[in-house]
């Protein structure tokens, strides 16, 4: 609409003043990114050294080729898209299906309930407590355990309970005249409504599944089981102890010459795949216009 | 009431969780009032009342951590909250759709990079020959090491959050500004509003609320910064602006296994955090929001 | 009502059961039950440095045909020690111990006192005589103290040799014509002199740094060791001063030191960013060609070189840098025969398990069979193509991702010997002198190594101070106030006078009782 009506030459100049500020702004936002994609072809002894910033210094690519090489890394890599996929299904259910009631003003426990999700906000649980409880309920070195214990977060559960309050009562007021239940409206009505609010929460759970890392670290075990993050720390740490190993037996120096690549690779590896998500998301962002023309 | 009985229903499996995931261990809090001890676990150990409570009130620097704390988390407030809702407004403004994801997306990469990698960006950024210290000397300014300078660490702490957050934090606001009825600013335009008056009267009402929430849930966080977030800036030069209570409860818990003292640290932090939360609900109510 | 409401409980509950089907069928990992006969045995300990094992890692079967148990390393991440702390107190707080492993933050104290490891006492001499032997007579009776009856011995000390000493450039040294520094004045010559000359030389005379440490004044103990002060890796130590054992942070002879480095860094001799190098920074800057002088592991300094060499520094030689003599102390450096605990046995683990494990570990401990251990086991250190044995990388450890260590089980005793033998073998596998820069940097360490055997290192008395001694005073235990006032001083932020605040700031935020206690200790130890 906005090519409705002609913009005035002011506007057209702030607009463009504002264009230029976010592109600058997102050139420094990108170097974290570009700076570790540069490290991860680099020679190594360039890399070790801190000489490369934008680009590959003696471009290499023995980072890359421990990538593809590593099994534990693509055991832990399948993990993680397990546990984001199905965590993030169950927990967007969960959480509607709490947030709607929540979200009703004819629903009488709806404040006390609230209340408690404050209150649960607000105090953090201690930890050996936490871990007792959950390990009580038999889940331990269960990988599904970091699925239950985050079908529900507070944070997220409070954004959809506002969204939900947003849309009219009027909407299922009539949809209630025509026999429809509760669950109905939420399935039929409200949830092709929220598509925004649930590529948003969907992206967060999804960004807090993949970076899970205490959960993991507290409630697994086996090496087979865990997520990508706990791998990713595990080789960067390795990689720091090969600076303290009083050498390699016949090896030459390779290790030690190329952990700053390898870490730089492994690093994109464990991250791409969660930046990836939310391009792929963005239309969502942009479909929820639908939501106005039922208001209307 | 009876057609409404499905709701009663929908809230049991959510609420089954919250006592199984929340309250239960939210009980253990009860360790803050024993000598809790880990080989003889929380039935056998011993009562000691506020025992806790009175050694943190007395130990001197406890009141240094709360005041680092308090200090840092009103400034990240103060900045770390709006920074999302303009960057969401400005980028609501970029004409082309195509530029607009593109910047959507990089501006949430900072995001997903580890404190350490961004302590360690800053500290590249900030050393003696790094693009600070070149811009001052091209200035005719002195080259200094800004990390060490206790003055510097909050705004350092405020400036590296919102390179992190500000970006991801877009996202909610985004989703909002997308559900706001494009038939709104039609009337608008007819009514001869330019854009700016457009984005104070249309977008910016309709985002308030889910903005009202956000500074809530950001209150009820108000005194964990998360540890990585403060330990990868600090120095021995900024301990003295940079001890907060993150940093006080990894040196008592971790290397001393106090956990007693820890909960404790806990439990005064969530009444804090919760006082504060139902001031700000409370003033929310009257205007017609509130969690509660 | 009645339909819709019971088909929404049943959609209610399908959710529930599905997720929690999904959980118990296919969450659950199990592990391969071992052989008959053959005893599982849980192990833990800092696998930064040894890796993951399993069942199947050629070395579990290898310990499980020679001594009988299926040695299982799970995956517990280290990150500085707080990781693995935090997962030990859990497992402990669960009443479920692992079976073997290394105590960390001084917790063998409470797992001694209630009852949570086994008493190894006869076990030990029994089982790891070669070991028993090795370990001095003086490190016994620290580990026996530590049981209530003071006769027990519940612990397996780590005794490591860990030569760590000053280095300095010698390429650098003969690009100036200097010698190598033996005392004070001499080494603030050369320092100057890498400092205004082109030491390096690329060309520019203004890019190199003298000598560096790294964050909260850590390894720079080069610096320190002149004044005759206790320090480990940075962190000072209790030892005896004026005939009494006393924190060496708070003597007059750290104000000199103090006021030396605070010289050094006014001058641009100390780089400026000393209290500010991270690890990454700090090895950045040395395999960068830019730092004259560092302290740290000279066993590990190979890897340095390799680095250095590559990046066509072809002509770089380390020379170990001796203890700088001083006019007026009596420099000495710090070594700790007792690094730490090595391991303990949880008391749940039946006497043969402990017996088979111990027979394990004497095994890896054993100086004999070094050679047999880096000979290693086929597909972890070797394969064999075309009928040659090829040895592996550290990388190929990396890329195998069972963990990139040839030695599995973490060393208990190691000594000079240990680590020459460790380096012949390695050479013996490389063609000849000329292979670089393999072979002339594992040349250089032997030559580093051996020049320290004979400087002045000494073991300090403070050396078997109990962990318990900081009980209720974190911030004295993790050196925290010294570091502040040492790095404010040193960078010109505060007055050298504000040592003496310190003194008596340290003294009355905790460092009185843990003087007392460690004085305790000592006079009962004696």
């Amino acid at each position: 609409m906005s090519r409705l009506l002609r913009d005035s030459r002011t506007e057209r100049f702030f607009l463009t003043l504002n264009e230029v500020l976010l592109s600058l702004l997102a050139l420094i936002m990108l170097y974290p990114l570009v700076h570790t994609l540069a490290v991860s072809f680099s020679a190594g002894p360039a890399a070790e050294a801190g000489r490369v910033y934008l680009w590959p210094v003696g471009f290499q690519t023995t980072g890359w080729r421990y990538v593809v090489r590593d099994r534990m890394l693509h055991r832990s890599f399948l993990n993680s898209v397990y546990v984001t996929v199905v965590g993030v299904v169950a927990s967007l259910s969960f959480t509607a299906l709490f947030a709607y009631p929540l979200s009703r003003s004819y629903f009488t426990p709806r404040k006390a309930l609230s209340l408690m999700v404050v209150i649960s906000l607000v105090i953090r649980y201690p930890l050996i407590p936490y871990f007792l409880a959950i390990r009580s309920y038999g889940l331990m070195n269960n990988i599904h355990v970091l699925i239950f214990t985050h079908l529900i977060t507070e944070f997220n559960l409070i954004i959809m309970r506002t969204f939900f309050q947003g849309l009219p009562d009027e909407l299922e007021e009539a949809a209630l005249m025509e026999g429809a239940n509760h669950l109905h409206i939420l399935i039929r009505i409200i949830v092709p409504l929220s598509k925004p609010v649930f590529a948003t929460l969907g992206l967060f759970f999804a960004v807090n599944y993949w970076n899970m890392f205490l959960h993991p670290l507290m409630f697994l075990r086996d090496a087979n089981l865990m997520p990508i993050q706990i791998r990713l720390r595990q080789f960067i740490a390795q990689s720091a102890a090969l600076q303290e190993t009083p050498g390699e037996v016949g090896g030459r120096g390779t290790a030690d010459l190329n952990r700053r690549t390898i870490e730089a690779a492994v690093t994109i590896f464990a991250t791409l795949p969660i930046l990836m998500l939310y391009p792929f998301l963005q239309r969502h962002f942009v479909k929820g216009a639908l939501l106005g023309s039922v208001k209307g | 009431m009876r057609k409404h009985r499905l709701l009663y229903l929908m809230v049991i499996p959510g609420i089954v969780w919250f006592v199984m995931f929340r309250a239960i261990p939210i009980g253990g809090i009860l360790i803050a009032f024993q000598d809790f001890n880990i080989f003889r676990g929380f039935l056998a150990s011993e009562w000691v009342g506020l025992k806790h409570f009175a050694y943190l009130f007395q130990y001197q620097d406890f009141y240094r951590v709360f005041f680092n704390s308090m200090l840092i988390a009103i400034q990240d407030i103060v900045f770390g909250f709006p920074a999302p809702i303009l960057l969401a407004l400005a980028m609501n403004e970029v004409r082309l759709l195509g530029h607009k994801r593109g910047l959507q997306t990089i501006l949430y990469l900072p995001y997903f990079f580890s404190w350490v990698m961004i302590a360690a960006l800053f500290f590249q950024l900030l050393s003696l020959n790094g693009i600070v210290n070149q811009i001052i000397v091209a200035f005719g300014g002195e080259r200094t090491l800004l990390v060490q300078r206790s003055w510097f660490f909050r705004p350092m702490i405020i400036i590296s959050g919102l390179y992190r957050n500000s970006g991801y934090g877009t996202i909610v606001y985004l989703a909002a500004i997308a559900g706001i009825d494009p038939q709104l600013y039609e009337a608008a335009m007819i009514d001869g509003a330019n854009r700016f008056q457009r984005i104070v009267r249309i977008t910016f009402p309709s985002i308030l609320p889910t903005a009202m929430v956000l500074l809530l849930l950001r209150v009820g966080n108000l005194l964990n910064f998360g540890f990585d977030r403060i330990y990868n800036f600090l120095t021995p030069l900024t301990y003295g602006v940079g001890d907060v209570f993150d940093t006080y409860v990894y040196r008592v818990g971790l290397t001393e296994g106090q956990y007693s003292v820890t909960t404790a640290i806990g439990l005064f932090q969530a009444v804090v955090a919760f006082v504060l939360v139902w001031m700000v609900n409370q003033l929310m109510r009257k205007q017609g929001g509130g969690l509660w | 009502m009645k339909r819709q409401l019971t088909r929404m409980t049943g959609l209610a509950l399908a959710l529930l059961l599905l997720t929690a089907a999904l959980g118990f069928a296919a969450g659950t990992q199990q592990a391969t039950a071992p052989a008959d006969g053959v005893i599982a045995v849980e192990h833990w300990n800092e696998n930064n440095q040894n890796g993951i094992m399993d069942a199947n890692h050629p070395q579990s079967v290898d310990f499980a045909e020679r001594f009988g148990i299926v040695w299982e390393t799970p995956m517990v991440p280290w990150n500085g020690g707080t990781d693995y702390l935090q997962q030990l107190r859990l497992r402990i707080a669960a009443g479920d111990l692992p079976d073997v492993f290394m105590p960390w933050g001084g917790i063998e104290g409470e797992l001694i006192d209630n009852g949570a490891v086994a008493d190894l006492t006869s076990l030990v001499r029994e089982e790891m005589p070669v070991y028993y032997s090795n370990v001095p007579t003086e490190i016994w009776d620290f580990i026996k103290s530590l049981s209530p009856d003071g006769q027990s011995i519940y612990v397996l000390p780590a005794v490591q040799f860990t030569p760590l000493g000053g280095m300095i450039r010698g390429d650098w040294l003969d690009r100036l014509g200097l010698p190598v520094p033996t005392t004070v004045d001499e080494y603030v010559t050369v320092l100057r002199a890498f400092r205004d000359q082109d030491a390096n030389g690329d060309g520019e005379a203004s890019n190199e740094i003298p000598t560096s440490g790294r964050e909260g004044g850590r390894w720079m103990d080069h610096l320190f060791a002149p004044f005759g002060i206790a320090m480990v890796e940075g962190f000072p130590q209790f030892d005896i001063y004026d005939g009494e054992l006393q924190y060496s942070a708070v003597q007059p002879a750290m104000k000199s030191a103090i006021a030396w480095l605070r010289d050094l860094y006014a001058e641009g001799l100390l780089d400026p960013e000393t209290f500010i190098n991270t690890n990454q920074v700090w090895m950045g800057k040395i395999t960068g060609d830019l730092i004259g002088s560092w302290y740290h592991g000279l066993h590990w300094a190979g890897g340095r070189f390799n680095v250095l060499y590559n990046a066509g520094v072809t002509d770089v030689r380390l020379e170990y840098l001796p203890m700088l003599r001083h006019p007026d102390y009596e420099g000495f450096l710090t070594t700790t025969d007792y690094r730490r605990p090595g391991y303990v046995f949880g008391a749940h683990m039946s006497e043969e398990a402990i017996r088979r494990t111990m027979r394990a570990l004497e095994w890896i401990n054993d100086p004999a069979t070094i050679e047999e251990r880096l000979q290693g086991y086929e597909g972890v250190n070797y394969v064999i193509e075309d009928g040659q044995e090829v040895r592996l990388t550290n990388a190929d450890f990396l890329a195998l991702g069972t963990g990139y260590r040839q030695s599995v089980g973490a060393q208990l005793y190691s000594n000079a010997e240990v680590i020459a033998t460790q380096n012949q073998f390695q050479m013996s596998l490389l063609d000849g002198p000329d292979d670089a820069p393999a072979y002339p940097a594992l040349e250089n360490v032997n030559r580093m190594v051996d020049a320290y055997s004979q400087d002045t290192v000494r073991s300090i008395a403070g050396q078997f101070l109990p962990p318990s001694i900081y009980e209720g005073y974190p911030d004295i235990r993790t050196h925290r106030l010294f570091q502040e006032y040492v790095a404010r001083i040193v960078v010109g932020d505060w007055e050298l006078d504000r040592f003496d605040e310190f003194v008596d700031r340290w003294y009355r935020s905790g460092g009185t009782v843990v003087t007392e206690r460690a004085q305790a200790v000592y006079a009962a130890l004696q």
